[in-house]
This record gives C-alpha cells, sequence and structure tokens, in this order.
C-alpha cells in the first residue's frame, strides 16, 4: 500500500502526500513527513498546511506554526484560527487577517424578530434542531470576540 | 325515499329550509368527508388516514352543489356561502377551470352573501380582498372586516385592531386599535400583539413593549435577540434570563428553553461588556438542556469535552441523541455534532476504553447529515487508504462524491481533486479512466490539471 501511495504521491496526488507524511509522521520520520505536507501545501492541499502547523506547533516552532496556520485558516478552519489567536494575539496584521475571514462567513445565532410566525410554519422542532452551521458560527463569533477584546482597534463601526 | 321525495318536492316549490336540507343530504350521500376539523381543532391520525382515500361520489356532489346554487338564487345568504366555498375547491362544479378563474367566481359570491349580512362570508370577503384572487383593496378589505366586527366576529376584531395600528385601509388611529384591542380575549391578544410586533421598526417595538409589560416570554426573548442586533448586549443577557425562567405556559418549553441558550451562548461567545466566562455559559445550557433542549446538550457537551470531563461531556452527547425521540415526525437527522464527539471520545479512549469499531459506527451515523462536511470528507479519506477500517473503495467514492456535490460545500475543492486524480491515475480498486477525470477537472482551476503525455 505504501509504495502505491507513493507513487500516486510522485505523480501529483496532493492528498496522497498528505497520506504519504501521515504514514511517515506514525512511524517517527518527522522531517519527511514534513517534506510531503509541505508538497502538499504547495499545492494549494490546505488541510496538508493544518497537519503541517501542527507539527511545528508541537515543536514549539512558533514563526512555522503561525505560517502555516494562516494558510490553514483562509478556509475558515476553526481550529487554525483558534491557534492563531493563541499564538499571536496581538499582532494586528494576522487578526485582521482572520478577522476578514470570520466576517466573510454568516456569523448570525440569533432567530431575528418574528419567531412565533416560524414557530407556526415550522414547529419548534425547527428551533431545536441544532445545525452544524449555527455551532460554527457560535464557535467563530467566540474567536472573533477573543480578537476584539486583545485588540480594541480593530473593532469596526 | 318517501322523506327524499317529500323533501324534493318542497324543494322544488322554492322552499328555503327544504332546499338547504336537500343539498345537505346530497352532499352527505356523495360521501364526501363531511367533519372537517375547524381551525385549531385536532384530529387523530387514524380519523385522518380514514378519510384520505375517500372518493365522493361526483353525482351527488353536482346535485348538492345544484341545489345550493337554487338556494343562492333565490337569496339565501347562507347558500351564496356555501356555493362560493364549493366554486373555490371544485367541488361538485367547475372541475376544468383554473384555480385563479374560480377565485374570482367565488369571490363574486362571497361579495354577496357578505352583503346580504352573512357574517362569516364577511370575513372571507375582506380576506380575499387583501389579494387573493381578485385586486388588492385595502380599504375594502378593512369595511367588510369592519362589518364582521361589528357583528361580533372575534377573528375580524383582531384583523381591525391591526389595521388601525398599521394603517392599512384606514387612517392610524391608536386610540381605536386599543378599544378593539381591549375587546379580545388573553390569547388572541397575545397574538394580535406578535403580529403587530413582528417588524424592525420603532413601532414594532413599541407593540413588542406592551407584551413584554405582561413578561410573556417569547417577547421577552424577541426584544432580547432586537437588542442583541442593535448591541445592546448586557439588556439582551437580562431578558433572555427572564424569558427563560417564565412560569408561562402559554408556549411549548423550547422557547423557554432558547432563551437560556442563548442566555449561555451571550457568555460563551463574550459580547462586548460581558466577559467571556465558560462557568456560567455551562450553567444557563444546563438549565436550557433541563428542559431537555437539544442545543442545551450539545453546548454543555462541548465545554465539558474541552475542559477534559470526557465523562460528563459523553453523559450530555448521549442525551442530545436521545431527545430527539421528543419530535416523532420532527428532525430527520440525530445530531450530527454529538455522534462525531462521541465517536471521538471512543477513538481516542477518552474516558472509556478506546473503541475504534463503535467510533467508526457513530461517525458513520454523524455522516448521514450531509451538513457536516468534515466527517463525511474524513470517513472519504478512511476508508480510501485503510485508515482504522479495512479498505472500502466503493464506500470512500461515494464519501467523496457527496463531499464534493455541492460548490459551497466545506471539502468541495479537496474532494474533486482526489476525484479527478483517482480517475486520473486509476487508484486502488478504480480503474483509469481520463474522460471521467476530465469531468473532474473541470470543475477545478486549470492549474491543478496535470499535463499528460501524448
Amino acid at each position: 500500500m505504501k509504495n502505491s501511495i507513493k507513487k500516486w504521491a510522485q505523480a501529483g496526488d496532493p492528498n496522497a502526500m498528505t497520506q504519504l507524511a501521515e504514514i511517515y509522521l506514525t512511524g517517527g520520520e518527522i522531517e519527511e513527513a514534513k517534506k510531503y505536507f509541505a508538497q502538499a501545501t504547495e499545492k494549494n492541499y490546505l488541510p496538508a498546511a493544518k497537519r503541517l502547523a501542527d507539527i511545528f506547533y508541537d515543536e514549539g516552532n512558533e514563526p512555522e506554526a503561525i505560517t502555516y496556520y494562516k494558510k490553514a485558516a483562509a478556509r475558515a478552519d476553526i481550529e487554525a484560527m483558534e491557534k492563531l489567536v493563541e499564538l499571536c494575539p496581538f499582532d494586528e496584521e494576522i487578526m485582521s487577517y482572520v478577522l476578514e475571514i470570520i466576517d466573510g462567513q454568516c456569523n448570525e445565532i440569533y432567530f431575528h424578530s418574528n419567531s412565533l410566525k416560524k414557530i407556526m410554519l415550522f414547529g419548534t422542532t425547527r428551533m431545536a434542531e441544532y445545525m452544524p452551521g449555527q455551532a460554527m458560527a457560535i464557535e467563530r463569533r467566540r474567536i472573533k470576540n477573543k480578537i476584539l477584546k486583545f485588540n480594541p482597534s480593530l473593532r469596526r463601526a | 325515499m318517501t322523506e327524499e321525495k317529500n323533501l324534493l318536492k318542497k324543494a322544488e316549490a322554492g322552499d328555503i329550509e327544504s332546499i338547504k336540507r336537500l343539498a345537505n343530504y346530497y352532499d352527505k350521500k356523495s360521501g364526501r368527508w363531511r367533519e372537517e376539523p375547524k381551525v385549531g381543532e385536532s384530529i387523530s391520525i387514524d380519523e385522518f388516514l380514514a378519510n384520505a382515500d375517500t372518493k365522493a361520489n361526483e353525482d351527488y356532489l353536482a346535485e348538492a352543489f345544484k341545489w345550493f346554487m337554487r338556494g343562492a338564487e333565490l337569496g339565501d345568504a347562507e347558500c351564496m356561502d356555501e356555493v362560493g366555498h364549493r366554486i373555490y375547491d371544485a367541488i361538485g362544479c367547475c372541475k376544468d377551470e383554473e384555480w385563479t378563474e374560480r377565485g374570482k367566481k367565488s369571490f363574486q359570491w362571497h361579495l354577496k352573501a357578505a352583503q346580504a349580512g352573512y357574517v362569516p362570508a364577511m370575513r372571507i370577503t375582506a380576506y380575499m380582498y387583501d389579494g387573493l384572487c381578485v385586486e388588492k383593496d385595502e380599504v375594502q378589505s378593512f369595511y367588510w372586516y369592519l362589518e364582521a366586527a361589528k357583528h361580533g366576529d372575534k377573528k375580524s376584531v383582531g384583523e381591525v385592531a391591526k389595521r388601525y395600528a398599521k394603517g392599512t385601509g384606514v387612517e392610524k388611529n391608536i386610540d381605536e386599535a386599543n378599544k378593539y384591542l381591549a375587546m379580545l380575549d388573553a390569547e388572541d391578544y397575545r397574538h394580535v400583539l406578535h403580529a403587530l410586533s413582528c417588524g424592525d421598526d420603532e413601532e414594532s417595538l413599541m407593540w413588542l413593549e406592551r407584551l413584554v409589560e405582561l413578561d410573556d416570554p417569547l417577547a421577552l426573548k424577541n426584544k432580547a435577540e432586537a437588542c442583541c442586533k442593535r448591541g445592546d448586549y448586557s439588556q439582551a443577557l437580562e431578558l433572555f434570563i427572564k424569558a427563560g425562567t417564565s412560569d408561562s405556559e402559554n408556549y411549548d418549553p423550547d422557547v423557554l428553553a432558547e432563551a437560556l441558550f442563548q442566555a449561555g451562548n451571550l457568555y460563551y461567545t463574550g459580547e462586548d461588556t460581558i466577559r467571556q466566562n465558560y462557568r456560567h455559559a455551562l450553567r444557563y445550557y444546563r438549565s436550557s438542556a433541563k428542559k431537555k433542549y437539544i442545543k442545551g446538550y450539545v453546548q454543555c457537551g462541548k465545554i465539558y469535552f474541552d475542559k477534559g470531563d470526557y465523562k460528563s461531556a459523553l453523559m450530555n452527547f448521549n442525551l442530545a441523541i436521545k431527545t430527539r425521540d421528543r419530535y416523532p415526525f420532527g428532525s430527520r437527522y440525530l445530531n450530527t455534532i454529538a455522534l462525531e464527539y462521541i465517536g471521538r471520545i471512543a477513538e481516542n479512549g477518552l474516558g472509556v476504553d478506546r473503541d475504534i469499531e463503535m467510533a467508526y459506527k457513530y461517525y458513520e451515523a454523524a455522516a448521514k447529515d450531509n451538513r457536516n462536511q468534515g466527517i463525511i470528507f474524513r470517513l472519504a479519506n478512511d476508508y480510501f487508504y485503510g485508515n482504522n477500517v479495512e479498505v472500502d473503495t466503493a464506500k470512500a467514492l461515494l464519501y467523496f462524491e457527496e463531499a464534493g456535490k455541492y460548490s459551497h460545500n466545506e471539502y468541495y475543492f479537496e474532494a474533486n481533486l482526489k476525484l479527478a486524480w483517482i480517475y486520473e491515475l486509476g487508484q486502488g480498486d478504480v480503474e483509469k479512466d481520463l474522460a471521467k477525470a476530465d469531468e473532474y477537472w473541470a470543475k477545478l482551476p486549470p492549474e491543478c490539471k496535470p499535463a499528460r503525455a501524448q
């Protein structure tokens, strides 16, 4: 299996590169793992960027971790954004970059007015159903407020 | 039989009472379901199913319609109204006509009945003047609601109050609106005020304030949400808590639970002057969960999970899944977030024994909800490479396709890229298929596609 994955990775499949890196990582060959994660990241395969950042984070290499978490955050990855806030809460440039990503998503968690009409239309089940989207919005709001607490100057009107 | 003949004789002579009785007699005989539940009245499922397939006898229905029409032509208001209803629903007449055509005809009969002083017809006339099948005429609509209200029609009283309050079809007059509002009983009063307060403007808020004075929990919750929008979070928090701890029995407990959940959210996300405080958040999430509210359970579980109290987390997630039983026809999905977390706890052996097989059972259940794209993409990879599970390429392909189905999917790019590569190279059990690969490359940016040897 490992050989065929290697073949696919060499042909250029970033998903196979990521898998290969995972195998090296489990085997303790961290440098090889990093190499393949980095290759996949170069091909714009962002899940690999997050794994690479995780390795640097565990090694204590903060600047590299930040670089790759930044890449991973581009797809609004909650964990990557949270790590960025943890690593460099006062770096205004990076924080405003994260805020921009968050603001690009739908972060509305309130039902707005007229809940009665909604209840009459859908029954209360609709209200009780916990949609993954709403859960994510709550997390994004939490991160956003954390950033604003550290950097009040980033608060926009 | 003799009775029918007698009735027929009298009806033919033009006796209104007999005409009505005869029409009703034919209507019953047609087998049409007569005992339709009135608004607010419920029927059992068995009763509904027993009647659902009833096919009425069209001949009798046509006969019934004929006699109602005769009554209407003789000037009986009740018959006119009935004719209006039957034309609208195409019962025993006008089978081939379009709904809009029937609506126009039906309106004429309702109007006639209303002019003859039949109260239910007045309300329907007013309703249709609001733009159902006839051109919208707010003034006429108001006029007929007012007429019906004068004759003591309760629903129309509420409508008149609404129209005075908003100034539709009549000059705005809050005093008049109050006069009509005072005629309503408590429940209708609440309904009218909720209808008036459903906007975001100043006036809606004024009406909302009246419900807030009554400590109506739904109104308190709505006001809190309006406060959140304005950015006044500390007042919102107060109102959410007040709504959530209300003992009013007018609403489903879910309304109160949602208010408590939102109070928890304010502490969890930490808005403005409210400091982020997981302990307070947990307190409100927990009281929301006590009302058997799924969102409350899930958020409690998440906080416990982050704290490392996996036992409590597991308990809350399990309860979140079981709670769905409260809604027999409700949610299509088990709660996917709770399922995913239970899977994670089992996979990593957090506070429980490690059990990979069970973990993947939960993951698969979570992946049934296609709104949880993360778990779908993960399972696709695991089945493709055989991480923790046996390789199952067919299953992996299905999951990859699910993840790459819509462009707004979280893993749209990654999933389609993988599918393209699978067919480009022929990976695992899948044969190389360049034409199919091209289909997937077309969904991706052009630089992703590798050069092919000629």
